[in-house]
C-alpha cells in the first residue's frame, strides 16, 4: 500500500511541476501587459511616461486607452497619423503576392526524395506556435524549422531573411490568421525555461556603441520618438511577422528585422539561426502569448 | 501579381474599384540615375462592355506599382476591363467580374 501511495504522490508532483516551468514567464508577461496598459491609459499620466513628447502631439496625435490585444498594431495602436496611413495601404496590401507565392511553395515544391513541405508541416496554420523549444535542438524559430525540413530532406537551406523563406512564412501566417489562431509559445521543461531566461537577459542587456538595450527603446521608449519615428512596444511585437516594410519595399522575416535592429544599436549583427537570435525571439514571442496571429502585416 | 490586381465591389448601385498595377514606373531622372531606360504608364482606361467608366492620362508623377481607386455606377455580375499602355508601347489588360 505504501509503495502505491508513494508512486501516486510522485506522479502528482511531476504533473504539478510540469506546469510550473512557465511560471516566471507568465509573471513577466502579465507585468508587461500591466505596464503598457498603464502607460497608454490616459493623457493625464503622459508627463511621467513621455517626458520628451510635445504637448501638441500628446493632445492631437495620440490615441489613449489602449488595451492588450490592440498593441499588436505596434506604434499604429497609439499613433493616429500612422494608423491612417496604415489603414489606407491595407486597402490593397502589398504582401498579397507573397502569400500566393508562399502557397505555391507549400503545395508544389517537390524535394529530390519525393517528399514535400506538407510532410514536415502537415498543418500550415502554425505561425503562432513558433519559436518552439525542442529537446536536443534548443529553440527553433519558424525559419530554422523550415531550413531543418529542407536539410533533413537533402535540400539546400534557404536564406533566412527574405525571398522564399519570407514567402512561405507569409503563407503560414496568413493561414493562421484566417483560422483565428493565437500566439501559443510553450515552455514545458527546465531547459526551455532556461532558454527563455537567457533570451530575456539578452533583451534587457545593453549592447553596441550606443549602449542601448532592446528594452531602452521598446519598453521604456515605446511611444516616444527617435527623430520622427515612434517606437513600437514589445507587447505584440512578434505577432505580425513576416512583415512588409515600406523601407525594404518587400517582405522580411523576424530574423531580418532583428538583424537590422542589431545594426541600428551599433553592434555587429548576430547571425539568423544563431542560438542568440533564436532565444531572443523565444522570449519576445512569449511576451505576446494569447494575442491573435496578425501576419503578414505592413510597417514603415 | 501578374500585371495587375483588381477588386471591384458594388453597393447601392455604385461600384467601388481598387486596383494595383505592376510597373516599375521609372521617370526620366530616376532612369538616368539607375542607368536604365525610362518607362512609365501613359494611359489607363476602364471599360464595362463598350462604356468607358474610367480614363486617365498619366505620366512620371505616378510612383512604382501605382494604386488606383475609382467609383462608377454599375451592377453586380458585369465585367470590368482595365487596360493600360506605357511609354514603350507595351500594354496589359485584365477583366474582373463586379462582386
Amino acid at each position: 500500500m505504501k509503495k502505491f501511495t508513494a508512486s501516486i504522490v510522485i506522479g502528482a508532483l511531476s504533473i504539478l511541476s510540469a506546469q510550473d516551468f512557465n511560471a516566471q514567464a507568465e509573471k513577466d508577461r502579465k507585468a508587461l501587459i500591466n505596464y503598457f496598459e498603464k502607460k497608454f491609459a490616459d493623457r493625464k499620466n503622459a508627463n511621467m511616461y513621455f517626458p520628451y513628447s510635445t504637448k501638441e502631439e500628446l493632445d492631437k496625435n495620440f490615441k489613449w486607452g489602449i488595451k492588450w490585444e490592440e498593441f499588436r498594431l505596434g506604434s499604429y495602436a497609439f499613433n493616429k497619423n500612422g494608423r491612417e496611413q496604415y489603414e489606407e495601404i491595407n486597402e490593397m496590401p502589398p504582401y498579397e503576392d507573397n502569400v500566393d507565392a508562399g502557397k505555391e511553395l507549400y503545395e508544389n515544391t517537390k524535394f529530390k526524395n519525393g517528399k514535400s513541405f506538407k510532410d514536415c508541416f502537415p498543418n500550415p496554420a502554425i505561425a503562432g506556435d513558433y519559436p518552439k523549444f525542442i529537446k536536443g535542438k534548443g529553440v527553433v524559430t519558424l525559419s530554422v524549422a523550415i531550413n531543418n525540413c529542407l536539410k533533413d530532406n537533402g535540400e539546400k537551406p534557404w536564406k533566412m531573411t527574405k525571398g522564399k523563406m519570407a514567402d512561405l512564412e507569409a503563407y503560414f501566417a496568413a493561414t493562421s490568421r484566417d483560422k483565428g489562431k493565437k500566439v501559443n509559445i510553450v515552455i514545458d521543461s527546465k531547459e526551455a525555461a532556461e532558454a527563455y531566461e537567457r533570451g530575456k537577459k539578452e533583451y534587457y542587456s545593453q549592447r553596441g556603441y550606443l549602449k542601448l538595450s532592446c528594452a531602452t527603446c521598446h519598453v521604456q521608449g515605446a511611444g516616444q520618438r527617435v527623430r520622427n519615428e515612434y517606437m513600437s512596444p514589445l507587447l505584440g511585437q512578434t505577432t505580425h511577422f513576416p512583415v512588409y516594410r515600406l523601407k525594404w519595399e518587400g517582405l522580411g522575416t523576424l530574423e531580418r528585422r532583428l538583424k537590422g535592429c542589431n545594426k541600428d544599436q551599433g553592434e555587429t549583427p548576430h547571425k539568423p539561426g544563431s542560438k542568440w537570435m533564436n532565444e531572443l525571439a523565444y522570449f519576445m514571442a512569449y511576451m505576446s502569448n494569447g494575442m491573435p496571429v496578425d501576419g503578414p502585416d505592413i510597417r514603415k | 501579381m501578374a500585371k495587375m490586381r483588381i477588386k471591384a465591389k458594388e453597393k447601392d448601385g455604385i461600384v467601388d474599384v481598387k486596383a494595383m498595377l505592376k510597373h516599375p514606373m521609372l521617370s526620366y531622372d530616376q532612369a538616368k540615375k539607375q542607368g536604365k531606360e525610362a518607362n512609365f504608364i501613359v494611359y489607363i482606361v476602364g471599360k464595362v462592355g463598350d462604356n468607358v467608366v474610367y480614363e486617365v492620362s498619366t505620366s512620371q508623377f505616378l510612383s512604382k506599382n501605382p494604386f488606383l481607386k475609382f467609383k462608377f455606377k454599375g451592377k453586380k455580375g458585369e465585367e470590368l476591363e482595365l487596360s493600360w499602355i506605357d511609354l514603350k508601347g507595351e500594354t496589359a489588360s485584365k477583366k474582373v467580374k463586379i462582386k
